[in-house]
């Protein structure tokens, strides 16, 4: 692995850390037996490790035959593949409560993907498309300007972070809802981002309108006013 | 483990079930040898470079080398796309026979132009040392605009492509 991806790493996994620990004075795991952090890098890993061998199969190298190259995380990470190993590992690992751990982690989440980001751009990698906004920075050696959109991502996912654990905190949500909203953001922030990213295949829009379709129905489906519906539906009135 | 119930064996028959299905996958054996690519002077590449035109990438492989391996379907993938960019692989000390093998199974289809360099002395003359991978990305004008030391990725290589394509 190259230094500059450990370092965008280490910086998301900060980012994580940072927010367990904020949120945790405030008691946001509450009703969560998991130990978040655990449970967290636990996911990210196996995330990595499934991300790694569907980035080998899609382009043709067996891991069976080459296991040698599972280590050589540098020539490729299936997004898709490395999000839903991870989410589905975080579900094994909280599946005795998941709804909570999941509200409880949500927030830290978003909060490493900013860092995960912004490690991404500080280490002098990763502008986007052309632009001549004020902001726009050129990459050494280069006199064409860019859009910095790893910072654009950063900060809107930082933003979703800190929002939606203040919110979370003071209005004390129905259970869901957390995770429908960091979600939703999660999967919003890609999409926004995406036409300014430069690809030689295009991202997989298809798992970021994926994921802020289940953000949303989460957070309907979690609101008072939908369960005291389908409440009176199933009495019958 | 024993609050798992059956899961030890659960896990062990779907490891066996991917082995069997990534075997099934398998190109790993099999490779007919093609042609061993053509030997090239450090001259002789760079007036192919600057007389062409067209910006240029060069990626400096090996067959002994593992992560050249790992980024090959990339490039060749890239080739195939990127029509405006002319691609050369330079194979670097290495023997023809283990070259050409390393082309039948990566580079069969890919419009590249496969070079090759013995002694390896013309990665070192364009300043990449003598690792392996590494990739020169060259504008229309001929002028190196970026060495890249090592594995490849995506988004590095779509980010040099569209900056020696401006």
């Amino acid at each position: 692995m190259e230094f500059t991806l450990l370092a965008a790493a280490a910086v998301g996994v900060a980012g994580f850390w940072l927010m367990l620990r904020w949120e945790a004075r405030r008691g946001n795991a509450a009703g969560c037996s998991l130990n978040l952090w655990d449970a967290g890098l636990t996911a990210v890993a196996v995330g990595l490790l499934v991300g790694r061998l569907t980035a080998m199969l899609l382009v043709g190298i067996n891991p069976i035959a080459d296991p040698a190259q599972i280590m050589l995380v540098r020539s490729g990470v299936s997004t898709a593949g490395a999000s839903i190993g991870a989410v589905l590992m975080f579900a094994f690992l909280a599946r005795r409560s998941l709804l909570p751990a999941a509200d409880a982690i949500g927030p830290a989440v978003l909060a490493g993907l900013a860092g995960w980001h912004v490690g991404c751009r500080v280490t002098g990698s990763c502008l986007g498309t052309v632009s001549s906004l004020p902001w726009a920075q050129t990459l050494a050696g280069s006199n064409i300007t860019r859009h910095p959109v790893e910072l654009y991502a950063a900060g809107l996912y930082l933003l979703g972070a800190v929002g939606i654990a203040v919110w979370k905190q003071r209005g004390r949500p129905p259970l869901g809802t957390t995770t429908g909203l960091a979600l939703v953001v999660a999967g919003g922030v890609r999409l926004l981002t995406e036409p300014m990213r430069i690809s030689l295949s295009g991202g997989p829009v298809w798992l970021y309108t994926g994921a802020v379709a289940i953000g949303i129905g989460l957070v309907i489906s979690a609101h008072p006013w939908n369960r005291t519906w389908r409440a009176r539906r199933a009495a019958g009135g | 483990m024993s609050t798992l119930g059956g899961m030890p064996r659960r896990i062990a028959s779907l490891l066996i079930a991917t082995a069997v299905v990534a075997s099934a996958c398998s190109s790993a054996s099999g490779v007919t040898p093609g042609d061993a690519p053509d030997p090239v002077t450090y001259d002789e590449l760079i007036t192919e470079i600057s007389t062409r035109g067209e910006p240029t990438v060069v990626n400096v492989w090996a067959s002994w080398c593992l992560p050249c391996r790992s980024e090959a379907p990339l490039l060749a993938t890239a080739a195939s796309t990127r029509d405006a960019v002319h691609f050369i692989a330079l194979n670097v000390r290495d023997n023809p026979t283990d070259a050409a093998a390393f082309i039948a199974r990566y580079y069969a289809n890919a419009p590249m132009t496969q070079l090759a360099d013995r002694s390896g002395q013309i990665p070192i003359a364009l300043g990449g040392g003598r690792g392996v991978p590494i990739t020169f990305f060259f504008d229309a004008e001929g002028s190196l605009v970026r060495t890249h030391l090592g594995i490849i990725d995506e988004p590095t290589l779509a980010f040099f492509l569209d900056e020696i394509q401006r």
